[in-house]
């Protein structure tokens, strides 16, 4: 693909996905101050639906976008990650508000994280297989095999499933919790 | 806070009787010497009476059909609560699991116990009421959850201890397995709820000469919110009376997928119906025995929640933070021969901390120096009984959860909160604003009552060492 500037390749795909998200997050918060009851609904589940499609589902748009633009495989998987890596850094801070730096550094490792995370990966791996089948449509034959792609899928869809499927995540928050008493608690237990 | 007086006037009162009982008896008894009747002895359970303690987890004061919940039927807590007094105005000092069971067991706040949350350990020097029963000749026996951060501990006073480790100390709605005085057990039943009351009820039917404590300590009805197989459509027809304050997305916003909500709210709130009418059937199980067993009048039920919970209202869900949907718990007793008016529904305020020296005046137990809470003996004699003016409320932080530590007082008509960091201050008139939607703090009327209300949290806490 044609390589297009930085800021088109890397920095706007994922700063159309950021800005959806803080417009929708600020939306969202705000809306809960509004008198009228109607409109209050309104507004949060319409944000929230952006918020949502923005975090769990913008690594398609950024990855394609991207791709299309020429941008390569390190700065398709970076721009992916950024928003998310905002939005987590957006929930430690609110955690700093009460607990300590470090407590809510330790956030980064919560289990909605690593969710994330998984997610990520996975539609970078069916983002990749997209954007080949189109580019060999234009004549593009891309330079590595669909390999590192379909393992992306498979292991973060199947680390999605593991999560969920044990026990919805609380298995894995205490073993989150476990790591926070050891670091935090210790001499405690 | 810790008032003297009712221990003192119930001190009286045993000696007082204590005297009369001796007089007429040995009045009688040369009365029936004279005639040759035989008289029958004093019973057992006047001076020791049976006592069953229940605690559930996040148990809302307003979901028993006795308080008027639109559709929930909970007959069997309704039964408790029209043989004894339900406290109306009943409150945990912590609203959190851990820091609240243990207010329950020593009678004292979480900065005395030392469980401030849901990571800080269980210090075992704590005395707790089993023990002191277990000396004075108790049966004893804890099954449940335990649910206190540490090790399971070797609980001085309990003759059985039959509990759960597993997911934190939570459990597991189904198969959940146990462990039974340090020995991990099957259960024999899939649900818990039902496994819990299965133990309970042999602790009670074993043949004892010794009068029994149980402390039996749900898991119902905490998160997953899980039924049981035969009531998971209950109540699906039913038109919900949740609260407006709450958008579509509560469950999955602002650190709320850490409370267990992922998922429909509507569905989440049906299952806790559902689980909580389960609990209130295995609650029938027990009365039903001790009907069964001829000593229902030789035994007292204390029946309480651990804290509240929201379902929406300020937005939130689960419990913590001090209002009073989190606040405010169930609180029922059961006293044959102590409640002259059975059916009572007191207004008095009690709290959590209070069960210890309540439990313990009903056994005609000393109540230790340091216990912080108050025998409600009086107030089941009489509804006349003089209740507390005010009481604090204190919440730690409990990682991860974004809900700062607060202090707060609680009067018969208003609330202080005081939360560190940049929430600040919120006073509400509880009367006039029972949802506590309109925070009073920069009107004039807050203006008014902020004085007196500062001075007296201020007050409260200097009194606690906080």
């Amino acid at each position: 693909m044609e390589k297009e500037s930085f800021f088109k390749r890397f920095v706007s795909p994922q700063l159309t996905v950021i800005i959806i998200m803080a417009v929708s997050f600020l939306v969202y918060h705000y809306s809960h101050m509004l008198k009228n009851h109607t409109l209050f609904q309104i507004l949060s589940a319409a944000s929230g639906i952006l918020i949502m499609l923005a975090l769990w589902f913008g690594t398609f748009y950024i990855y394609i976008v991207a791709y299309y633009r020429g941008a390569s495989l390190f700065e398709r998987i970076v721009a992916c990650f950024i928003p998310a890596f905002l939005w987590a850094t957006k929930e430690s801070i609110i955690l700093a508000g009460v607990y300590s730096v470090p407590e809510a550094l330790y956030f980064y490792l919560s289990v909605i994280d690593l969710w994330l995370v998984s997610v990520i990966i996975a539609e970078m791996g069916l983002s990749e297989l997209i954007c080949r089948r189109g580019a060999r449509k234009r004549g593009v034959q891309p330079k590595r095999g669909p390999a590192v792609a379909i393992l992306a899928m498979v292991l973060g869809i199947g680390n999605f499933l593991f999560i969920l499927l044990w026990d919805v995540g609380v298995n894995h928050f205490y073993i989150f919790m476990n790591g926070y008493r050891a670091l935090f608690y210790s001499g405690m237990m | 806070m810790s008032d003297k007086k009712d221990k003192a006037f119930l001190d009286r009162e045993i000696n007082r009787r204590d005297a009369l009982k001796t007089m007429g008896a040995v009045s009688a008894a040369g009365l029936v010497g004279l005639s040759g009747l035989s008289i029958p002895n004093v019973s057992r359970a006047e001076k020791h009476p049976n006592i069953i303690f229940i605690l559930s987890d996040d148990h809302r004061w307003d979901h028993l059909s006795y308080v008027g919940h639109p559709f929930i039927e909970t007959p069997n807590l309704d039964r408790l609560a029209g043989e004894g007094v339900h406290f109306d105005n009943a409150f945990v000092t912590t609203s959190l699991c851990s820091p609240s069971r243990a207010s329950f067991l020593t009678g004292t706040y979480a900065h005395t116990h030392g469980v401030k949350n849901n990571i800080t350990t269980w210090n075992n020097e704590n005395v707790t009421f089993m023990e002191l029963l277990k000396e004075a000749g108790y049966d004893t026996s804890f099954i449940g959850k335990w649910h206190m951060p540490g090790k399971l501990p070797e609980l001085r006073g309990v003759d059985q201890f039959v509990t759960f480790t597993i997911q934190g100390g939570q459990g597991r709605y189904f198969d959940c397995p146990l462990i039974v005085n340090g020995v991990e057990t099957p259960s024999r039943k899939r649900y818990i709820t039902e496994e819990l009351t299965d133990w309970g009820l042999e602790f009670i039917e074993k043949e004892r000469e010794n009068p029994f404590c149980l402390y039996l300590s749900h898991k119902a009805v905490h998160h997953q919110f899980l039924p049981p197989e035969d009531l998971k459509d209950l109540y699906s027809d039913v038109e919900l009376d949740l609260p407006k304050d709450f958008d579509p997305w509560v469950t999955l916003t602002g650190g709320n997928l850490y409370y267990g909500m992922l998922g429909i709210m509507q569905q989440k709130y049906l299952n806790y119906c559902r689980a909580l009418v389960a609990l209130d059937r295995e609650i029938g199980r027990i009365l039903d025995k001790l009907d069964e067993m001829g000593i229902a009048d030789d035994t007292i039920i204390l029946y309480a929640g651990d804290n509240g919970y929201f379902w929406g209202e300020h937005n939130l869900v689960d419990k913590r933070f001090p209002y009073e949907e989190s606040m405010h718990i169930p609180f029922i007793v059961r006293a044959p021969g102590m409640i002259k008016d059975p059916g009572r529904r007191a207004e008095q305020m009690v709290l959590n901390v209070d069960l210890m020296p309540t439990i313990l005046a009903m056994a005609g137990i000393k109540i230790p120096d340091n216990v912080e809470g108050e025998s409600f003996v009086p107030i089941l004699r009489s509804g006349r009984a003089e209740g507390r003016e005010a009481w604090l409320y204190e919440y730690f932080s409990d990682y991860p959860y974004r809900v700062p530590p607060n202090f707060a007082v609680r009067t018969n008509t208003h609330k202080y909160i005081e939360f560190e960091g940049r929430r600040g201050k919120e006073l509400y008139d509880l009367v006039n604003d029972p949802k506590e939607k309109v925070n009073l703090i920069g009107t004039e009327e807050g203006d008014k009552l902020y004085p007196e209300l500062k001075a007296m949290l201020d007050g409260l806490k200097a009194e606690n060492g906080l």
